[in-house]
């Protein structure tokens, strides 16, 4: 069993916003992730619906959750723990967690070092970064990387913000913990409504009980609450084969190449460790430049890695890095563009097996259509597989954003649903083009149609002369006005809509800006 | 194949996405090949899960719409393909195989569809918007009458459809 050290913080996104004196809450997916001190005060908890913290803490300013940003500037901190440790291994942005032994002597026992670790990262923070602390980490040494989480965690409401879980006492510090800290919410739900409130409960259970009802998960739940290591096979070695590696020539200058390389890299790592039956739950990502500097970082997650979230792991730590130019923490900034990237699995263990949904989508078919994407955008590049998602406006091309295959879809619900007035009634249009096409609308004396501040227009239309040539009007309505942004001197526009039914039977959306009809869609 | 005159370009493409909801399994997966100007509203509206939508982007020239369109006819259960005028023959046909094999359905359309000799050709004939009069209401349907032509089975005939 391993003392580990976890420095827990919790409230990162907030603390990167600049905002840890305010009242602020950081939500992601309508849900709170991040609170800070005055927030928190007023009883909004992370997991409140979006709606139920505005209601505990109304003057609170809602953010909306940025990783990358967050990755970026935790890098500074642990680059800043890293001169006084070794092997630090990053979690997630906001924590991480490394093995103490060594350290832990060096600066006269498990106390000093958590004492000198919440220091250490409080001025990196202020100095490097120049941003409010605010509360500061959690920081707690114990025996393994569950109980010190956990401790971390319980670290918050201490007096001085740390805590030390002398060795083998962990299963006992563990037990008064709620059973819904053990990591796996369907345990967790199962063993409440059994009755089983503790995790000293839970523990108490018989093992071949726990496997007998919950499988192999069951099992590593058992063994973290009885605060034991969780995978019950010791490490193996990872086979020094199963390492990938990828080089850049001409040398990589912006981080996009990069993580779009480090996401073909992590597929192909994945099937490495698939072919031999193992998962990897850490991995040293490795970058280096073209004059020989290297940046390496171990990253850890408490499920296994899967190639999306390698790959974006990745695309932080490159971030991190290129952007410390600003933060001046450490002297290695690159001096050149990036011409070696190599992924390394550092932890392997075996694949328990994961049963398939039953109901859900088949795997091999989303596993089928990653390989042929991924073949794809290795000819063209990231933008030739794009998938739409809608977004929300007024004009047909406005509601539609298209992200990259492998990208994420998330979109902002409430201005998707939001009433957007003037936007156009179904049905939508079926062609709409990137740009809009020059057209004009001409009446009947064969002049352009204008149309006035008041949204009326000069003359009914009679022809539209367009790509296709000269076209009779058989019908049109409009026009709907739509004054965009005229709060904002820049973006604003006043464009008119007129939808019009032709001869020939097609039926196009027109627009008018400052005089100039253009084709915007065709039904 | 779905082809109309090039006034009509936007009767085919939505007889394309009305045809690819209609043949796509549930859970199904759509690739769009070439076709960047497909109205995504209107592919929603006909019953397309966008999160099983890929839209491929393919460069001018000959070159890479072979190597695209094989990649996504391996893989997806519909492909809507944007045929370039004066496509290869030989690429032509070695699609077709490979959708043949892999049970894919392809739905040509764009400049060089007519040239493509598929199961069944889907002609738009005439189309008619209803909905609209002068200066008042709103598109509401769409009358489209297509010429179905075709091997084996299919027999030629002319049909009106309310879209």
């Amino acid at each position: 069993m391993s003392r580990t050290v976890v420095v827990w913080w919790d409230d990162w996104p907030v603390v990167v916003a600049g905002r840890a004196a305010d009242s602020v809450i950081v939500v992601s997916n309508n849900r709170v992730v991040a609170v800070s001190a005055a927030a928190r005060a007023d009883g909004v908890r992370v997991g409140h619906r979006r709606r139920e913290a505005q209601g505990h803490c109304p003057s609170a300013d809602v953010l909306p959750l940025d990783d990358g940003d967050d990755a970026r500037a935790f890098e500074t901190v642990v680059a800043a723990v890293e001169q006084l440790c070794p092997r630090v291994e990053v979690v997630r942005p906001g924590v991480l967690a490394f093995a103490s032994r060594g350290p832990s002597r060096y600066f006269g026992g498990d106390a000093a070092l958590v004492a000198q670790i919440r220091n250490v990262v409080c001025d990196a923070v202020r100095t490097s970064l120049g941003l409010e602390a605010g509360v500061g980490p959690g920081v707690a040494v114990a025996d393994g990387n569950f109980a010190a989480s956990l401790a971390a965690r319980a670290a918050l409401s201490a007096r001085d913000r740390v805590l030390v879980v002398p060795p083998g006492k962990s299963a006992e510090f563990l037990a008064p913990m709620p059973v819904s800290a053990i990591g796996d919410p369907a345990i967790a739900d199962v063993a409440r409504r059994l009755g089983l409130r503790t995790l000293g409960a839970f523990a108490a259970l018989d093992a071949s009980d726990v496997l007998g009802r919950f499988g192999a998960a069951g099992i590593d739940a058992h063994r973290r609450a009885n605060g034991l290591e969780v995978r019950s096979l010791a490490p193996r070695e990872p086979p020094p084969e199963l390492s990938v590696e990828v080089t850049f020539d001409p040398p990589a200058d912006n981080v996009d190449r990069v993580a779009f390389a480090a996401r073909a890299v992590s597929a192909e790592l994945a099937e490495g460790l698939r072919a031999r039956g193992l998962v990897a739950t850490a991995l040293v990502i490795e970058v280096e430049t073209d004059h020989g500097e290297k940046r390496e970082r171990r990253w850890r997650s408490e499920g296994a890695l899967d190639a999306r979230s390698v790959a974006e792991r990745v695309r932080w730590q490159a971030e991190g890095w290129l952007t410390d130019v600003a933060t001046k923490v450490d002297d290695d900034v690159p001096t050149a563009g990036i011409t070696l990237l190599r992924l390394s699995p550092d932890e392997v263990h075996e694949h328990e097996g994961a049963a398939q949904s039953l109901w859900g989508g088949s795997p091999e078919a989303v596993e089928r259509i990653n390989r042929a994407v991924a073949r794809v955008q290795g000819l063209l590049g990231p933008e030739a597989a794009t998938t739409a998602v809608i977004v929300g406006g007024r004009g047909p091309a406005e509601q539609v954003r298209m992200v990259c295959w492998g990208d994420a879809r998330a979109v902002d619900e409430s201005r998707a649903n939001a009433p957007w007035p003037g936007r156009m009634p179904a049905p939508a249009p079926a062609l709409v083009p990137d740009d809009p096409v020059p057209l004009d609308v001409l009446d009947a004396g064969g002049s352009v149609v204008r149309v006035n501040g008041r949204a009326e227009m000069s003359a009914p239309p009679v022809t539209i002369v367009g790509p296709h040539g000269v076209d009779r009007v058989t019908g049109w309505a409009g026009p709907w006005p739509a004054e965009e942004r005229w709060w904002d001197a820049a973006g604003a526009r006043r464009r008119a809509r007129l939808q019009v039914r032709c001869a020939s039977g097609a039926a196009h959306l027109c627009i008018v800006e400052r005089g100039r009809w253009w084709l915007e869609a065709s039904y | 194949v779905t082809a109309a005159r090039p006034a009509l370009e936007a009767a085919a493409l939505r007889n394309a996405i009305t045809l690819a909801a209609g043949v796509v399994p549930h859970d199904g997966w759509v690739a769009a090949v070439g076709l960047p100007s497909v109205g995504v509203l209107a592919a929603a509206e006909v019953g397309l899960a966008l999160d099983h939508l890929v839209f491929f982007a393919v460069p001018p020239g000959q070159k890479h719409w072979g190597t695209v369109s094989v990649a996504a006819v391996d893989a997806f259960d519909v492909v809507v393909l944007a045929v370039p005028a004066r496509p290869r023959l030989a690429e032509v046909r070695r699609l077709v195989g490979r959708a043949r094999e892999r049970g894919t359905t392809i739905i040509a359309t764009g400049a060089g569809a007519s040239a493509w000799g598929g199961e069944a050709r889907v002609n738009t004939a005439a189309v008619d918007w209803e909905g609209l009069g002068c200066g008042y209401g709103t598109l509401r349907e769409c009358r489209v009458t297509i010429e179905l032509d075709g091997r084996g089975s299919v027999r030629p005939r002319r049909l009106d459809l309310v879209l």
